[in-house]
Parts: C-alpha cells; structure tokens; sequence
C-alpha cells in the first residue's frame, strides 16, 4: 500500500497512527539484525502516534503526514536522538534541535521511526564504511545497498517505514535506490534546507526523500521543501505538480556504463516514448565525463574545512583519531589541497570544471526537456569484496553530474538484471520537479 | 580502527594528481560566476530566545565540562 493510500485509511480511522507505527517497529525489531539498516529506534514512536490519534478523534483533525513512519540518515539532527554519521567519532553525540526538514515532517504529524546506517559521513557508495557494520540490501542480502544513504534506501525497501530521508552529494540517493528497487529524489540544490544537516560538501549536499513511488515522493518534497531563514542557499518554489505530460523531448547522453544496464534503460525509454509519441535524441555533454575528477577535489576540500569543529572539544572524539579509512583519505586529500603552495592548482581548477559542465546541461536542456540515462554504471558487488578506490568513485559517475549543474533528479526502478534491481534516472532543469515527477510517474505506471 | 595515515595521505595525493592531470586538458574558460538575489540580506529581527533543552544536551555532550561551562583545553598552556 502506498503512503498516500495510508494516510488516506488514518484520515478515515479505517486505521490508526498506533497500528501503523506498531507494525513498522516491531518488524524492525523482528527483521533489522539481518539488514542492519537501522541504528536506532525512536522509543517515543508509539505515545507520539497515540497522540495523533487522539487529535484525530478528538476533532477529526490532522497534519498532512499524519501518522506516517519516516526514518531519518543518521546525518540529519532529531531533537533528543543521536546524529551519529555512522561514525565511532560521533557516537555518543546527542542532538539538541530539529533540522528544518525534521521541524516541517514534525508540524505535519509525521513519526520519526528512527535513524537509519550509512556510509561514515557519508563518505562512500556502497553502505560498507560504516562503523556500526555494513548495510544489506534487502533485495538480496550477499550485496550491497549502495550508500552513502545506505540504511535509509535498505530500510524503505524492507517495509520499515512509509517515507525515509537521505542526502545526496554524488548521488548518495540516487545510487542506493537504484540498487535497493525503490525511487529516490535528488532535490535541486536550493530547493530542501540543509539547516540541520552535518555536511560533507556545503556546496553540493541536497536533503531528499526515499519513497515506494514518485506521486508519495513528491508529496513529501512538497512538505520539507521552502525558504529558510536559517540555510542562505534556500529558495522559495512553487507546489510540484504531478501532471500528465503529452510533449515531450527526451535527451539520452553518450556516458558509459555496463551495456547490459543501457539495453535495459534505453529499451524501457523506447516503450515509453513510443506509447506516447514523445521523441528520443542522443546528446553530446562535452566535460560531463569528467565529474568524477571534478567532484572529489571540491568534496575534500569542503570535507576538510567542515570536519574542522569535529576536533573532540565540544562533542565526540578528535575525527582524525576515530575515523575510518575512506573518511581519512578525505580529510588528509582536503588538507593537502588547502596547503597555500597548490593554490589555485585542485580546487580552482575543479571550479571551472563544474561551471562547464553546469553549462553543458544548460545547453543540452535548450535543446531537449529531460535527461534519461542510467543510475549507476554497473551493478553492485558482494559485501566485503576487494574493490579499488577509484572503482568505489566510479559508482558514482552517473549521479555526480547532477550535483555539480545543481539540477534535480529522480531514479525510479527500471527493471532487473539476473534478479538485481536496476535504476534509471529523469533530470531535468533547476526547479523542474513537477516536470521530472511527471514524467517519472509515466514510466512506473508502465512497469512491468 | 587502526589506519596508517601515511598511506592513506600517500593515496590520497596520487589520486589527486590524477585527477587533476585530466583536468588540466581542460582549456576552455569560463566567467565570473555569481549568484543573483531579490534580497541580498536578511532581517536579524529580535532575535530568539534561548532554548533551555540545546543547552542542556550540548553540555551533556561535551567530554569535559565545569558547571556551565565547556572545558576546552584546560591547562594545556600551563608548564
């Protein structure tokens, strides 16, 4: 049953808050030891959905999320939970306010059903850096999830809850819930507020949503997105509309990626497109093959500067003394570019980099209405296997452009390869998320 | 967990210089860039009041304290 579906039956007290949690937190208790994708549970979950439901009895009033079960990234401040970032660093960090996309799910009556696992500070695509043991995908449990919001994607895929939240800086949404068979939501940069968040790279994070569909999707988007007073970037937007869309010009780029995962996209974009008279053109994207290279120099060097206030004194542990491996690299890589003598020589140069590719989409959205290709390059390995560093970034070559142009970008399931499923992904321009939900919906009311 | 931070430093240069070896090739230009603005400030207001449960728990947090105060490095400058 979908979200809305749900909420539908609360509204009408064909079901309560109570029932809806209850199930949701038993099943995690019963289920989680085997994907480890929650860290904690929110022992207050259940007086908090009795509440609602007496609200609702009381003056058959409630919020827009009424008695729904989210689970948060452990990266994303909750009043009286920990933040741990899935990091021995962070561990016995308690947060002492709401993030502003916690504050709104809060005001609308949404229950926060606890903190899911990820990559440590969100540093990795694969859900095995974490400190707390690696996420499993639930679709099948010897493989991994994707990361970083690795807990968030697994624990919507094993029915943990109705909605989950994640962030996305490469692809940290995108990538596991192309793995994990559900749809996951990359907001335009500006659109969600990060107030709350703990960052990896100010300039490219984005908080996002996880849902079982796109309409429950954006219907979440529509709460936590808006203006903040407390996060600069934000933007005021317009309601998201999902709409049927009769005209349409969609972009396939030329970017690499495992032939059998192409066949599959673009055989699920030609069914589509001719069933509705929409046209295909393949795009050239000069520079947009080189977001990998782009991307981690801009990481580590933001990396750098934001895990300064981790140095022990106010919460947690001295991040270089508690840290994992991948977590280190970025600190020591970021440390090493901000030396005065490489001025100019990684980050500057990894700038202008970004701004052309930013100007590639912009070129290519002058010519076609969306982007449509791949989510991840290649499917996921088996937990524990030996794999490169740069392999382990090469996860992310698909997703990372999307964040460095700023613009959105949803991936919905497209279909499996020998039983692993295998996501594909609808960008559009700034702001567009009505037009990227519409269109996505078109596809998953075609699935197979 | 125990890491060897030279290696991992080591690694980390190696990857850098990679990358930025490809995007040295990269000669095209761009322009300033900047972001436009309707309002380029913000209204300070009166200001917020305090919230008594932050302080409590980011004191709870802090490895080391003396009443309401968080010990930095206490006497670490002192011979």
């Amino acid at each position: 049953m979908s979200a809305l579906q749900k909420l539908g039956l609360i509204k009408k007290e064909k079901l309560t808050a109570e029932e809806n949690i209850k199930k949701f937190i038993e099943k995690i208790k019963k289920e989680n030891k085997n994907i480890n994708a929650v860290l904690e549970i929110n022992e207050k979950a259940i007086e908090e959905a009795r509440e609602i439901d007496k609200r609702i009895k009381k003056k058959g009033k409630a919020g827009k999320l009424a008695g729904l079960g989210i689970i948060v990234k452990a990266n994303i401040n909750v009043k009286g939970m920990p933040a741990s970032c899935a990091s021995k660093t962070l561990e016995s960090y308690n947060c002492g306010y709401n993030a502003t996309v916690i504050k709104k799910i809060k005001e609308e009556d949404g229950i926060i059903l606890g903190m899911a696992n990820m990559d440590e500070f969100a540093c990795g695509s694969s859900g095995e850096s974490s400190a707390f043991g690696a996420t499993r995908n639930p679709r099948n449990k010897e493989l991994i999830p994707g990361g970083s919001s690795s807990g968030s994607a697994a624990a919507m895929a094993a029915g943990f809850c109705d909605f989950s939240l994640g962030s996305d800086t490469g692809g940290s949404i995108r990538n596991p819930a192309s793995h994990c068979g559900v749809v996951g939501v990359k907001p335009t940069y500006g659109l969600v507020s990060r107030y709350g968040l703990i960052d990896l790279s100010m300039s490219l994070d984005q908080i996002g949503v996880f849902a079982e569909n796109s309409e429950d999707a954006a219907y979440l988007l529509n709460i936590i997105k808006g203006k903040d007073e407390n996060e600069p970037t934000t933007y005021s937007s317009e309601e998201i509309k999902i709409e049927k869309i009769r005209k349409l010009k969609i972009g396939i780029p030329k970017l690499s990626a495992d032939p059998k995962i192409w066949k599959l996209v673009k055989n699920r974009i030609k069914e589509i497109a001719d069933k509705n008279k929409w046209g295909v053109k393949e795009i050239e994207m000069p520079y947009v093959e080189l977001g990998v290279q782009t991307y981690y120099p801009i990481v580590y060097t933001e990396f750098f500067s934001g895990t300064r206030k981790l140095d022990g004194r106010r919460y947690g542990e001295k991040i270089e003394d508690s840290c994992g491996e991948e977590v280190l690299r970025r600190i020591l890589g970021g440390s090493e570019i901000s030396k005065a003598e490489h001025h100019g020589k990684y980050y500057r140069q990894a700038l202008k980099v970004k701004e052309l590719i930013k100007e590639a989409f912009d070129r290519a959205f002058e010519k076609v209405d969306c982007v449509i290709l791949p989510t991840v390059p290649k499917l996921p390995h088996k937990i524990g296997s030996k794999i490169s560093i740069e392999d382990m970034y090469n996860y992310d070559t698909l997703t990372i452009p999307a964040n460095l142009a700023g613009i959105p970008g949803i991936s919905i399931p497209a279909g499996e390869i020998d039983k692993i499923p295998v996501g594909m992904q609808v960008l559009c321009k700034r702001f567009e998320e009505g037009k990227m939900f519409s269109i996505a919906k078109e596809f998953e009311n075609n699935y197979i | 967990m125990v890491v060897n931070q030279e290696t991992i430093q080591k690694q980390a240069k190696e990857i850098l210089d990679k990358f930025s070896k490809e995007l040295d090739k990269v000669k095209e230009q761009v322009g300033e860039t900047f972001v436009e603005r309707e309002e380029d400030r913000r209204e300070e207001g009166e200001g917020k009041e305090g919230d008594s449960y932050f302080r409590e728990t980011m004191l709870k947090n802090a490895p080391s304290k003396e009443g309401d105060f968080i010990v930095a490095e206490k006497g670490k400058w002192v011979k």
